[in-house]
């Protein structure tokens, strides 16, 4: 039934399924003449984790349903209001993933190229260590979680924002 | 270990109210 209210297509999904970039870049800006730029980043499982010496046969991803789909709410609203986004759009994989698969898409559009590269970048920094995600690596020799690294508490610094998210336990 | 009520990251000096959603979990690591 319509509802009467306009159409807002939803900017976070937590899913099991892969996602299609070029459909969710052209989503992102249909309708909008006042977009000029999108800029968009894709992560993906790699098969070696730094300084391991065994590859990595799968990934799992775990979250926080309800929470993880907050936090990333209101990141987003963050940037839009920071960046003078347009619009964004967040998916981020959950289960059990291969190498090579896709995990995480942050897009975003703006009127400028500036604002959406940087929009953009702020939103997967603020993601890697706010968002409630937890990855665990299979390799041949077991199961390892993965840690929090402190170069991503340092690539959210530059933006001003300061947490111990691999080191410490306040927000 | 991070602390969350009702689905929002808090301090560990943060009240519990009765009924509220308590959570600790380790740091974080997605995308």
């Amino acid at each position: 039934m319509d509802s009467g209210l306009p159409h807002r297509p939803a900017r976070v999904s937590i899913q099991t399924e892969d996602f299609d970039l070029a459909a969710e870049v052209r989503a992102l800006h249909a309708r909008d003449p006042g977009v000029g730029a999108v800029v968009s980043f894709v992560g993906t499982v790699r098969g070696h984790h730094g300084g391991q010496p065994d590859a990595i046969t799968a990934m799992e991803l775990e979250h926080y349903p309800g929470m993880t789909e907050r936090a990333i709410e209101a990141m987003i609203a963050t940037a839009l209001q920071r960046f003078e986004l347009r619009a964004a759009r967040v998916i981020h994989r959950v289960g059990v993933l291969r190498p090579g698969e896709q995990i995480v898409l942050v897009a975003v559009a703006a009127a400028h190229r500036g604002m959406a590269f940087q929009g953009c970048e702020f939103l997967m920094d603020y993601l890697k260590t706010q968002a409630p995600f937890w990855k665990k690596e299979t390799t041949p020799g077991g199961a390892r979680w993965v840690d929090a690294r402190v170069a991503d508490d340092a690539a959210l610094a530059r933006w001003g924002i300061r947490l111990d998210n691999a080191t410490g336990c306040t927000p | 270990v991070r602390c969350a009520l009702n689905q929002s990251l808090a301090a560990e000096a943060d009240a519990v109210v009765e009924g509220a959603e308590v959570a600790f979990f380790p740091p974080v690591t997605g995308g």
